[in-house]
C-alpha cells in the first residue's frame, strides 16, 4: 500500500499530468483522422520524449495510445470512416445513428465504453501482468491461424440476408491480402511489377477508400449527413446515457484485454468478436446494423481493452502485442528500460507510475469525449458540399502518411470505386476488409502450423488451446446462423 | 435505375474466373511453398470460386430488381475525376497547398455550394491548421 502511494506521488505532478493530457489529446486527434493510427501517434512522440523524465515520457506515449484507440470511433460514428481499423465495427452502428440525428449519444456511449475498456485493461495489467504473460506463450502458429479463422467466422454476422455474398466478400479480402511476398518462400505474388506491392497491400488505403471515399460518393447530392426534413438542428438530440449498457461494456472490456494479450491478434479482431458476441446475447438483435448502442459499447470497450492487454506481454516478456505497443517498446528501450521481469522490480518506480498513468489518460479522453460530443455531433449538420472536399483531403493526407506513398492514394481511389459498386450489388465491405486484415495472420499461422506439424494438418486439431478455439468458433458460427435476422432475401445484402 | 441481375451475374462470373486463376497460379509457386502457403492460396482460390459460382446460380434463379446505381452521375464521376486530378497534381510535385486549394474549391462548386465567403474562410482555416498542426508541429509527412 505504501508503495502504491509512492508511485502515485511520482505520477501526480503537474508536468506529468500536462504530459498525459497532451499525449491523450494528440492521440485522440490522430485517431480521429483516417489513416493516422495510434502507432503513428506514439512514433511521432518518441523524439519529443528524449529529454523528458522516463515517467513523463512514457505517460505521454501511453496517453497517446489510449487516446488514439478512442479517437478512431469519432470519424467512424460521424462519417462512417473508421479513424483506425479497430473502429470499423463501431461504424456499422454509429453511422446509422448519425443518419438518424443521434450522433451525440453514439459519441457519448463510445467515450464511456472506451473509458471502461481502458480502465479494466489497465487494472488487469496492474494486478495480473506477470501471470497472464505466460498464457500468451501457449499461443503458437496453429492457434493464431485458428484465432484468425474465429475472427473470419464473424463474417457470417455481416451476411445479413445473403450469407453467400458475405462469405464471398470475406474471400475477396483474403485474396487481396495474398498480394506481396510469400511469407515462407520469399517469392513475389501478384505484384504485377509494382515495387510498391512487394510488401503487400497496406489495408489502410483500401479501408479509407471503401469506407471514407465510397461513403462520400454515396453522400454526394444529399444536403447533410443527417437524413431529415424540416428543422435539422432539432434532430441533434441531447440524450441521457441509456441503461443496460453495462453488460456489453464488461464483455467488451474482458474480451479486449484477453485478446490484447495475444501478440499480433490486435484490436480489430477483439472489436469484431466482442461486437458479434454481444449481438448473439442481445435482447435487441433487431437494432444491430441499424444503430445499436449495445454494439458500439461492446466494440469500443473491446478495442480500448486491448491497450492494457497488449502491454502485458510487452512489459513482462518484451513481446509487443501490436504495432502500437511495438512503437511504445521503442520508447521504453530509449529510456533504458528493457522489457522483462526487471521492469517490475528494479524499475518498478517507473513501470507502475506508467501503468497508473493509463487510468489518468482514460479519464482525460472520457472528459474530452463527453464535453466535445455535442459539438462534434454538429459535423453531421455541415452541408455535404463543404464536408466532402475536406474529408477527401484528409483521406488523401492520411493515406499518404501511412507509407509516404502516392501509390497508396491511387489504391484508395480504386478501392473507393470498387467498394461503391460492390456495395450497390450487395457485397459486404465489412467482411471484405476483415478478410484483408486477417488474411496475413491466417496465412502465416497456417503455413507455419503446417511446417511445425511436419506437413500434417492434424496440429490444428490436437493441441488443447486449438481445440478450445475450434469449439468457440463452432459456437459462434452456429449461434450466428441461428440468430441471423430475417430479411428480404430478394434484396438482402450484407452490411 | 438499372436492373441488378446483369451486374450481379457479371461480378459473380468474374470472381469465379479470379478464384480459378488464383487456384491454378499456386502451382507455379516455389517447391518449398507447395506444402505450406500454396495450400493456403489454393484454399482461398477454391473458396472464392465455389462461393461465386453458388452466388451466380442464386442470382440467375432470382427475379431481377432495379437499383439506383448513381444518386447523381455528375457528382459521382465529377468527384472521382477531381480526386484523380488531385492525385496527379500531387504526383507532379506541384505542392500540397497549390494542389489542394483548387481541389477543395472545385469539389465544393461541383456539389453546388456557392457561398464564397464561407468557403474561403472554412478552407483557409482548415488548410492552415492542418499545415501547422500536422506538418509543422507533428511532422506528419504531407504529399
Amino acid at each position: 500500500m505504501e508503495m502504491a502511494f509512492e508511485y502515485l506521488s511520482i505520477l501526480f505532478t503537474i508536468p506529468n499530468l500536462i504530459a498525459i493530457f497532451m499525449g491523450t489529446f494528440l492521440g485522440t486527434m490522430m485517431g480521429a483522422m483516417p489513416g493516422l493510427t495510434g502507432t503513428l501517434a506514439v512514433a511521432i512522440l518518441i523524439p519529443t520524449t528524449f529529454t523528458m523524465d522516463p515517467v513523463m515520457g512514457l505517460a505521454m506515449m501511453g496517453g497517446s495510445y489510449s487516446g488514439s484507440m478512442y479517437g478512431g470511433s469519432i470519424a467512424a460514428i460521424l462519417m462512417a470512416t473508421p479513424g483506425t481499423p479497430a473502429a470499423l465495427a463501431t461504424s456499422f452502428e454509429g453511422y446509422p445513428l448519425t443518419r438518424k440525428g443521434r450522433a451525440g449519444i453514439a459519441l457519448k456511449v463510445s467515450a464511456v465504453a472506451s473509458f471502461w475498456g481502458g480502465t479494466v485493461s489497465a487494472a488487469v495489467l496492474l494486478v495480473f501482468a506477470p501471470i497472464l504473460a505466460y498464457f500468451a506463450l501457449n499461443f503458437g502458429p496453429p492457434e493464431y491461424f485458428l484465432l484468425a479463422v474465429m475472427g473470419l467466422a464473424s463474417i457470417v454476422m455481416f451476411a445479413k440476408g445473403n450469407m453467400i455474398k458475405g462469405l464471398l466478400s470475406g474471400f475477396i479480402g483474403l485474396a487481396i491480402s495474398l498480394i506481396g511476398t510469400d511469407p515462407i518462400s520469399g517469392s513475389l505474388r501478384y505484384t504485377f511489377g509494382f515495387l510498391e506491392l512487394y510488401e503487400g497491400l497496406d489495408f489502410m488505403a483500401p479501408l479509407i477508400g471503401m469506407f471514407s471515399i465510397a461513403q462520400m460518393l454515396l453522400l454526394a447530392g444529399e444536403k447533410t449527413i443527417v437524413q431529415t426534413t424540416g428543422n435539422e438542428k432539432a434532430v441533434i438530440k441531447k440524450e441521457k446515457m441509456p441503461k443496460g449498457l453495462g453488460k456489453p461494456m464488461v464483455l467488451g472490456s474482458l474480451m479486449g484485454t484477453g485478446i490484447g494479450i495475444l501478440p499480433g491478434a490486435g484490436a480489430t479482431i477483439s472489436a469484431f468478436l466482442a461486437y458479434q458476441a454481444q449481438r448473439q446475447m442481445s435482447k435487441k438483435k433487431h437494432e444491430f446494423g441499424h444503430g445499436s448502442l449495445e454494439g458500439i459499447a461492446a466494440a469500443e470497450s473491446s478495442n480500448n481493452g486491448v491497450t492494457g492487454g497488449s502491454l502485458i506481454p510487452l512489459l513482462t516478456l518484451g513481446i509487443p502485442g501490436n504495432t502500437t505497443s511495438a512503437a511504445l517498446m521503442g520508447g521504453l528501450i530509449i529510456k533504458g528500460l528493457i522489457p522483462g521481469p526487471e521492469l517490475f522490480t528494479r524499475f518498478a518506480g517507473v513501470t507502475y507510475p506508467f501503468i497508473m498513468s493509463l487510468f489518468v489518460a482514460n479519464v482525460v479522453f472520457l472528459l474530452l469525449g463527453l464535453y466535445f460530443a455535442p459539438q462534434l455531433a454538429k459535423v453531421s449538420l455541415i452541408p455535404t458540399s463543404l464536408l466532402i472536399p475536406v474529408v477527401c483531403m484528409f483521406s488523401v493526407i492520411g493515406t499518404y502518411a501511412i507509407q509516404n506513398s502516392l501509390f497508396d492514394v491511387g489504391v484508395m481511389i480504386v478501392f473507393a470505386m470498387l467498394g461503391y459498386f460492390l456495395n450497390k450489388y450487395g457485397y459486404s465491405l465489412g467482411a471484405l476488409v476483415l478478410g484483408l486484415i486477417l488474411g496475413p495472420i491466417a496465412e502465416k499461422g497456417f503455413a507455419q502450423g503446417i511446417l511445425l506439424g511436419g506437413g500434417s494438418a492434424s496440429i490444428f486439431f490436437t493441441r488443447p488451446t486449438s481445440i478450445v478455439l475450434i469449439i468457440l468458433t463452432v459456437i459462434l458460427l452456429v449461434s450466428s446462423w441461428l440468430t441471423a435476422p430475417k430479411v428480404d432475401l430478394e434484396n438482402g445484402s450484407a452490411i | 435505375m438499372v436492373h441488378k441481375k446483369p451486374g450481379e451475374l457479371a461480378l459473380a462470373a468474374f470472381f469465379v474466373f479470379l478464384g480459378i486463376v488464383i487456384y491454378t497460379s499456386a502451382a507455379s509457386f516455389p517447391e518449398r511453398a507447395q506444402t505450406s502457403t500454396a495450400l493456403y492460396v489454393r484454399f482461398v482460390g477454391m473458396g472464392m470460386a465455389v462461393l461465386a459460382a453458388i452466388d451466380f446460380v442464386i442470382s440467375l434463379r432470382r427475379s431481377s430488381v432495379r437499383i439506383e446505381l448513381f444518386t447523381n452521375k455528375t457528382y459521382f464521376f465529377g468527384l472521382v475525376g477531381l480526386m484523380t486530378v488531385y492525385m496527379v497534381l500531387l504526383l507532379l510535385n506541384v505542392g500540397f497547398m497549390i494542389s489542394t486549394i483548387p481541389f477543395l474549391v472545385a469539389t465544393s462548386l461541383l456539389l453546388g455550394y456557392r457561398k464564397w465567403k464561407v468557403m474561403a474562410v472554412s478552407f483557409v482555416t482548415i488548410l492552415l491548421s492542418t499545415y501547422v498542426v500536422f506538418f509543422r508541429l507533428l511532422q506528419v509527412p504531407m504529399p
